[in-house]
């Protein structure tokens, strides 16, 4: 019995201390922790919207069936365009991609967060040999269609990729249908005050 | 056994990884670069450098039926303080190995060395075989990741290397990659202890 | 809903293979594979472990941690789990199914530091799954290591009549094999 009191207090300090000890390291990393996260969330969103130089979160109302997404304000208050999270189905999972849309509903920028695509293959959606000519067609077509050419669309996929290229052109899909299912709402849209 | 022996053990002689065969997780999935590998190595070390201390420190205070439960609070208390230092400080490495630093808990070599070294030894001597092994295993990890990322990727440090650039075997960055580089690793260092006979 | 599950299913015994593609639990993967008869029973041990870590980890989770805002005890509180839960299970079955004990039970204490079970229970977290999708991905993942480990048994049977470089033996031509085993489960991806 005796035995048995011992080994739990023991068992109790070292928690304890053990405890104590998780609590003060969360505290010193928690806010740099979170820092980073909305640093990394803030440095997507100016590169895929560069327009815009203020943003505010809208989240989704009941109404608006689900759809989150982030509203970008040039710096004369003028609504410059959306940011918008899709993840369509790759080769192995998820592909988080980030679109930034301007106000008309063009494309301002595409930023792969994370994939899990073949290396060297599928990957080469985040690399410049796919985005360049992708931003290069985006601004010499005015309505390109977001498929791969085998699909009949025009895009250029990525050789021996095609899951990946096609699951990136789904994605661009999803977000322009997004934009044009919160289109009405945009209108109704006001840049945030100096409180960032 | 003097303090150098002590401490020069784990790098070669008694290496972790390759002679006794623990850790064997984040020795293969973790090992695609080098800049990996040494992360893990750094924040595997420091786990063990705690721990190994501290469990030499209570050597004589706990008792020996709780031991276990014992060193895994403490070994996983250290493992949550890296993970949170790295996710604030390099928040690039820790996206990197994701998953890998809370699993630093189940490391065996951990709880191996704490159970087999740490119990019955002093503190001083646990710091060294702790400094030692974690050394051993970053040497390890370092000497997979340097044929994987070269092979694979053409890249050393993630800096190009211009011969092999050309036309990377991709496959050597993946997990196949990782199970053939280090059987033929383990094979290589049998080769050269002289141990092939039996 | 159904769909869903059946893709989480698939994808955790075959694409993800927890073995062969995620590099988890190769202590036991090499350690145990040398014969079928052990490699069953460490599969079935593994398996069921797996299962009741994850119901319990996702639970703790979701029901404690989070809500008392005491995420940072992750870590810790589920390898204290997964360590009693394993002495748990070795106890009950003891007792009640001496058989299954006489088959399993050498099995169990290796268990605990089997990285994945502790390595499904946080992904599970991490990829934001409910409880009947964390569920079913550990059942996956638990029948996708079972699968591994016997194939790699059968494998490893037919090595050691063979002809070998005394160099290659053991575990070198097994994580050699592992490789050409992952490569060909690399075939799996795309299917979902």
């Amino acid at each position: 019995m005796k035995d048995m009191l011992r080994m739990g207090s023991f068992l109790f300090i070292i928690a304890a201390v053990a405890g104590a000890l998780l609590a003060i390291t969360e505290s010193i990393t928690s806010p740099k922790i979170r820092e980073n996260y909305i640093k990394k969330l803030e440095q997507a969103r100016a590169e895929v919207l560069p327009q815009a130089s203020k943003f505010s979160n809208i989240k989704p109302d009941k109404e608006s069936a689900g759809i989150e997404y982030t509203a970008g304000f040039a710096e004369n208050g003028e609504l410059a365009g959306i940011v918008v999270n899709v993840a369509p189905k790759g080769y192995a999972g998820p592909i988080e991609m980030v679109l930034g849309l301007k106000a008309d509903g063009s494309i301002a920028g595409v930023k792969i967060l994370s994939q899990k695509e073949t290396p060297g293959l599928g990957t080469k959606l985040a690399d410049s040999v796919f985005l360049e000519p992708f931003k290069k067609l985006l601004q010499e077509k005015p309505k390109p269609i977001f498929k791969v050419k085998q699909d009949g669309g025009d895009i250029d996929g990525i050789t021996a990729a095609t899951i990946s290229s096609r699951a990136f052109c789904a994605g661009v899909r999803d977000a322009m249908s997004t934009y044009e299912k919160i289109k009405p709402q945009l209108q109704a849209l006001t840049a945030p005050g100096d409180a960032k | 056994m003097n303090p150098l022996q002590q401490l020069t053990k784990g790098f070669w002689k008694d290496n972790p990884i390759f002679v006794i065969g623990l850790g064997l997780c984040p020795a293969l999935a973790v090992s695609s670069s080098l800049t990996n590998a040494i992360g893990m190595g750094i924040a595997a070390t420091f786990v063990l450098i705690g721990s190994n201390m501290m469990i030499a420190l209570l050597r004589n205070l706990i008792p020996a039926k709780i031991r276990i439960p014992v060193y895994i609070v403490i070994i996983a208390t250290f493992v949550t303080i890296i993970d949170k230092l790295i996710a604030a400080y390099s928040p690039a490495l820790s996206a990197s190995l994701g998953i890998f630093i809370p699993l630093i808990v189940v490391n065996c070599i951990i709880l191996g060395r704490a159970e087999a070294f740490a119990s019955k030894n002093t503190v001083l001597d646990s710091l060294l075989d702790a400094i030692g092994m974690g050394v051993g295993f970053t040497i390890a990890l370092c000497f997979i990741a340097f044929f994987r990322e070269l092979l694979g990727e053409g890249k050393l440090f993630g800096h190009a290397i211009p011969l092999f650039k050309a036309d990377p075997a991709l496959i050597m960055i993946m997990a196949p990659g990782g199970f053939i580089v280090f059987g033929l690793l383990i094979a290589l260092k049998r080769l050269m202890a002289g141990k092939g006979e039996n | 809903m159904g769909a869903e599950l059946i893709s989480i299913f698939i994808v955790a015994i075959f694409i993800e293979n927890v073995v062969l593609s995620q590099v988890l639990g190769l202590c036991p993967f090499i350690g145990v594979s040398s014969k079928i008869d052990s490699a069953v029973g460490m599969g079935l041990a593994v398996t069921f472990v797996l299962l009741m870590a994850s119901v319990v980890t996702w639970s703790v989770q979701n029901f404690i941690l989070v809500p008392l805002q005491l995420e940072y005890l992750q870590t810790i509180s589920f390898i204290l789990i997964i360590a009693a839960l394993v002495q748990f299970v070795e106890m009950v079955v003891k007792k009640t199914a001496p058989a299954l004990y006489q088959s399993l039970g050498v099995f169990l204490p290796l268990i605990t530091t089997n990285c994945a079970v502790l390595g499904i229970s946080l992904i599970n977290i991490k990829k934001g799954y409910n409880l009947i999708e964390a569920t079913v991905n550990a059942g996956g993942a638990g029948l996708g290591f079972f699968f591994a480990l016997l194939i790699m048994a059968g494998i490893r049977e037919r090595l050691d009549i063979s002809e070998l470089p005394e160099t290659m033996k053991g575990a070198p031509i097994a994580f050699v094999t592992a490789g050409l085993l992952a490569t060909a489960f690399m075939g799996f991806s795309g299917l979902v």
